[in-house]
């Protein structure tokens, strides 16, 4: 097994044990059939499928493509009702640009086409995740993030669904974010 | 900082602390405590390095604080950023008051901050009739019950689920069950609507990076990414030594912030600020005001208790301090509560609040053990009892500048209020750095007792001499045990002790036997 190989692995129990639905790491062909999969079960309601515009990874993937061949109504950041679309879709899918094993989370960037509520306001996210962009150490990641260019606007950080510690301190999920995430691990 | 928010009433910490500890539903909710009993020995145990680290950092922020203000200053303005420098509580409110209402904002959502809470802002704008919302669920319950939060981390552990069940159902208007899942579900829908049409976010800061200008705000729910994302105009209030030198200082701060917290490995959610929303983005805020709030922080620089500026508000120091787990953080009558509120109270406050907070310790130090950032806290609270025998504030500071006129209001983005300025101007009360002396205490006759004392045992012939005369006044008082328990002076140290009557000869007066071959061991 390679180092990256043993830090993925990592990187996907430490999300699990953060109660995501982890899924790889997978071929490009098979990560798009997942993310198919799961787009669709978070919109059997008929709600809709949030997709940012211009991400390197979900375009690469063809991930617009896929999901309207499967039929499910697309929500775009240049569509007029975004905002009041959003506030009811089913799940926002976006990619990563960076992801931590021993910490486990990941980090989002902001930009043009790439809206900070994508992975806010709907009840599910699904996040996209190249394996080589996962680190082993919150430090090595913050390192990289900073030396790989100028700092996106709002650069995210995400664990898991959205939770709190303050009734009683107990653990309860899904208070402001979304309540399920599920992590796509891609091989590359 | 007094006045609302008192679960438990009393002029003085000694009488608030009565009441915690006969509140049975406080005492039942402050027993969720244990489950963050030794939260606070996971970093040592699982990366003893990072302590070291982080007091490095710190230490190297504090050593030079203005400069690194400037730096971080000027990296804001490259940004758009606003910024405005504000000495004072007063100061921090009115530039904000002025900001939402120059541009019409009806309703502010708040994320957890202690800087707010310091500045006590949520009244501030409730009063000039703008609804300002707490947007973490402790927090949230918290200003539903008209209280302070009790805890920098939890809001609302002095609260059992019971109590919380009710106040989220007083507002809701029908009765929630006594159950974590549907009232979170209430709450989320409710403060739903409120970030959807809200104005203005606010939020404190956990870190600003200098050199990026990246504003750090820790939250696990996600409503530090409403405030910061939804709203069109962010304001951070941070208090100056928030910042530090290098945004790559993060990735062992945040680590270490968040592990002393709650002995998780990471929060949820970390939102990394940099700058407002960007050319061809459709969120984030078009605006974004960043108020560095001085409040006595800076006269503290070049003391000794500079280190008290070190902290990361990380709740460890809180969670294991024997008095706070026994009388809750109301008890404290401040913002800040437990062994970092004792001492930072009276100091951010000039003196004029909590003078008896640092006299409620047992000193036994778990404090200190379990502090991230290696501040020595009980070393500060001995430091502060003696200085706080003399009136006024704690630190005075020793040369100061005349003060810049108020610049008010401010201009547009990606301006300062006054700029450029020379390193450490701008706060109303600037001050060079200065090393204070550590005053002594007024003359006292417990302190010429002391000094006798301490002069006499210095000695050795006196010390004998004295071990002999205490020795035959206790013998005297051996017939009569418990006596000393109606002494009328020394009530509160009598009422639970007895003297203690010695047992025998001296160890030196059975040595002296020993080697004259009188007695044998
Ligand atoms: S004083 Fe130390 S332990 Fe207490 S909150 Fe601050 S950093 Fe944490």
């Amino acid at each position: 097994m390679t180092t990256q190989g043993a830090v993925t692995d990592a990187f996907l129990f430490s999300m699990a044990a953060n109660q995501c639905a982890v899924f790889g790491p997978n071929s490009p062909a098979v990560a798009l059939d997942v993310i198919v999969e799961r787009a669709r079960e978070h919109t059997a309601d008929g709600t809709a499928v949030a997709l940012p515009i211009g991400d390197p990874t979900l375009d690469e993937l063809g991930v617009e493509a896929a999901l309207l061949a499967a039929g499910v109504t697309l929500l775009r950041p240049d569509d007029a009702d975004w905002y009041s679309g959003l506030a009811v879709a089913g799940v926002g899918i976006t990619s990563s640009i960076a992801a931590v094993a021993a910490t486990g989370n990941v980090a989002l960037g902001s930009g043009v086409g790439l809206p900070r509520a994508t992975s806010l306001l709907p009840p599910a996210h699904v996040c996209v995740v190249r394996a080589s962009q996962v680190y082993a150490t919150f430090a090595e990641a913050i390192s990289g993030l900073l030396h790989a260019g100028p700092l996106p606007s709002a650069l995210t950080w995400i664990g898991g669904p959205s939770r709190t510690g303050d009734l009683e301190m107990r653990t309860t999920f899904g208070v402001h974010g979304p309540k399920v995430v599920d992590i796509v691990v891609l091989a590359d | 900082m007094s006045g609302k928010g008192l679960v438990t009433p009393g002029p003085t910490m000694k009488a608030r602390s009565k009441v915690a500890v006969e509140d049975p539903q406080l005492q039942a909710a402050l027993s969720n405590l244990d489950l963050r009993l030794f939260t606070a020995g996971v970093v040592q145990a699982e990366h003893p390095e990072w302590k070291d680290r982080v007091a490095e950092i710190r230490r190297e922020t504090l050593a030079d604080l203005d400069g690194w203000i400037d730096k971080l200053e000027a990296k804001l303005l490259s940004l758009g950023v606003v910024v405005h420098r504000a000495a004072t509580p007063e100061e921090a409110r009115a530039y904000i008051l002025g900001l939402a209402q120059r541009e019409g904002v009806r309703r502010v959502v708040k994320s957890k901050s202690m800087a707010t809470e310091e500045i006590d802002l949520g009244s501030a704008l409730e009063a000039v009739g703008i609804e300002s919302i707490e947007t973490d669920l402790g927090e949230y319950i918290v200003q539903l019950a008209d209280e302070r939060p009790s805890h920098m981390i939890t809001p609302a552990i002095h609260k059992t689920l019971g109590q919380i069940a009710d106040v989220l159902s007083k507002e809701a208007g029908t009765e929630l069950p006594v159950v974590r899942e549907p009232l979170t579900a209430w709450a989320r829908d409710k403060l739903r609507e409120k970030f959807v049409a809200a104005d203005m976010g606010i939020t404190g800061a956990n870190f600003v990076a200098a050199d990026t200008g990246t504003i750090v705000v820790v939250t696990n729910e996600g409503n530090g990414r409403f405030c910061t994302s939804l709203p069109r105009i962010h304001v951070a209030v941070v208090p100056v030594e928030k910042v530090v030198p290098r945004f790559e200082d993060l990735g062992v701060l945040l680590p270490t912030l968040v592990m002393s917290a709650t002995g998780a490995k990471m929060s949820n959610y970390l939102s990394m600020v940099t700058g407002p929303r960007r050319e061809g983005e459709i969120d984030g805020p078009e605006q974004l005001h960043v108020v560095l709030l001085d409040h006595n922080r800076r006269v503290l620089l070049g003391t000794p208790y500079e280190d008290m500026l070190g902290c990361i508000r990380c709740g460890a120091c809180l969670n294991v301090c024997p008095v706070y787990r026994t009388v809750g953080g109301h008890a404290y009558d401040s913002s800040y509560s437990g062994p970092m509120g004792k001492i930072l109270t009276p100091l951010v406050t000039g003196g004029e609040e909590g003078r008896d907070l640092p006299f409620a310790s047992t000193l036994c130090g778990a404090c200190t053990e379990a502090c991230p950032a290696e501040i020595p806290l009980a070393d500060l609270l001995v430091r502060l009892r003696a200085d706080l025998r003399t009136p006024g504030p704690v630190v005075v500071p020793g040369a100061q500048k005349p003060a810049p006129p108020p610049a008010l209001p401010v201009g547009p983005v990606g301006h300062s209020d006054e700029h450029p300025r020379k390193p450490g101007e701008g706060f109303a009360t600037a001050v060079t750095r200065i090393t204070v002396p550590t005053r002594r205490a007024p003359w006292s006759q417990r302190r010429m007792g002391f000094d006798a004392w301490s002069r006499l045992w210095a000695h050795p012939s006196a010390y004998r001499a004295s071990l002999r005369v205490g020795r035959l006044g206790a013998k005297a008082l051996r017939p009569r045990a418990g006596w000393v328990q109606r002494a009328p002076l020394l009530r509160a140290w009598t009422d639970t002790r007895d003297v203690l009557v010695p047992s025998g000869p001296t160890f030196r007066e059975r040595w002296a036997a020993r080697e004259r071959g009188e007695e044998r061991w």
